[in-house]
């Protein structure tokens, strides 16, 4: 199987367009699922990675409309594109289908040729939905990181897989990165400095309550007093009585 | 009187043998399921017949209607598109003779097919 060829769902009830379908995906590279109905067909697709959804409308259990509309609702598969395999006398329930957000149609007896040019088609289409998608978060983990740096909390663990890119928006990401971290660098630096100012500020505030004590009076006449203790304790001559 | 228009459309037979890759086992295999499928599909439509039940006819007749434009047996996928129409409009008066023809023409296009290599 070639991954770049892509993995299609066949979903229809009749084991024969099972077999025919399976077999003309298969010669094409494609990898291939198949459902009888549209409750198997959702556990698939909820289970795999599938690129396209081949779509029978008549069905036990859950028919194509029901599964379409299951399909589209679903936030997670509501892009991978559906191809309606239809009779040519069904084409009113085509237009219907295309309205629900089908993709196209392709009716019964297939064409080899048909089938392979709409599901190129198709496969062409979903990979560059799929492209826009990344695009559009990749932009959001920018943005992200630009709304964390301005709440002061920076977190650029999510900008590595954008930085990767080779486009603008990889470029835009690696400069982001990159004056966000000088930023941070600069922040730390500004508070060491901050730190080491506010030690000085505390030695110069305690030197001054210190020079306000020793420079009283009262302290003055202390230190007089406690000289004559040293020198009368030491004998150099017996203290003043008071 | 004798039908002098082929039971499988060479165009039709040419097209699924694309679609199989020319894989002669593969075919055979598809013709057997094909038939295999057939015979259970043309009893229910005669069994929605007998009782006539419109409703019981729509999916019996779809799915042989699809799968005989499959193998290029058209005049068969006529006659079923004709019964499904029926069983979607609640019409079955003229089933039980449309399923009968059906299973007439049905036993050409598994002869035509059986000749054709498709399955022994």
């Amino acid at each position: 199987m070639n991954a770049e060829a892509g993995r299609v769902l066949v979903v229809d009830d009749e084991r024969l367009n099972r077999m025919v379908l399976r077999r003309a995906l298969e010669a094409d590279g494609r990898a291939v699922s198949e459902a009888p109905d549209g409750r198997v067909a959702l556990e698939i697709l909820d289970a795999e990675q599938v690129d396209v959804v081949l779509l029978d409308l008549v069905m036990p259990e859950m028919d194509g409309y029901q599964t379409l509309a299951a399909l589209k609702a679903n936030e997670a598969l509501g892009h991978i594109p559906v191809i309606i395999i239809s009779g040519v006398d069904e084409l009113g329930s085509v237009v219907r289908c295309i309205e629900m957000g089908a993709t196209d149609y392709l009716t019964k007896p297939f064409e080899p040729a048909l089938l392979r040019a709409r599901i190129q088609s198709s496969l062409a289409a979903k990979r560059l939905r799929d492209l826009e998608r990344e695009y559009l978060e990749q932009v959001a983990k920018v943005t992200g990181a630009a709304e964390a740096l301005e709440r002061g909390e920076p977190d650029f663990a999510g900008l590595a897989d954008v930085g990767a890119r080779t486009d603008a928006l990889g470029l835009l990401a690696r400069r982001f990165a990159s004056m966000a971290a000088e930023v941070k660098a600069r922040e730390e630096r500004l508070r060491a400095e901050v730190r080491e100012l506010r030690i000085e500020i505390d030695q110069a505030r305690q030197a001054k309550k210190v020079s306000e004590i020793t420079e009283t009076d009262f302290f003055r006449d202390l230190r007089s007093r406690a000289t004559t203790l040293r020198q009368a304790v030491r004998g150099d001559e017996p203290p003043a009585v008071d | 009187m004798t039908d002098l228009t082929p039971a499988v459309d060479p165009e039709g037979f040419d097209r699924l043998l694309a679609m199989t890759g020319n894989d002669p086992v593969f075919l055979a295999e598809l013709v057997g399921t094909y038939l295999e499928d057939a015979d259970s599909q043309l009893e229910a439509m005669r069994a929605a017949a007998e009782r006539g039940s419109a409703d019981d006819m729509i999916r019996p007749a779809h799915s042989l209607k699809g799968n005989s434009l499959n193998v290029g047996a058209e005049q068969l996928a006529e006659l079923c598109r004709q019964l499904e129409a029926d069983g979607r409009s609640g019409t079955v008066d003229r089933a039980r003779e449309r399923v009968s023809a059906a299973a007439a023409e049905f036993r050409r296009v598994k002869s035509e097919l059986t000749r054709l290599g498709g399955a022994g």
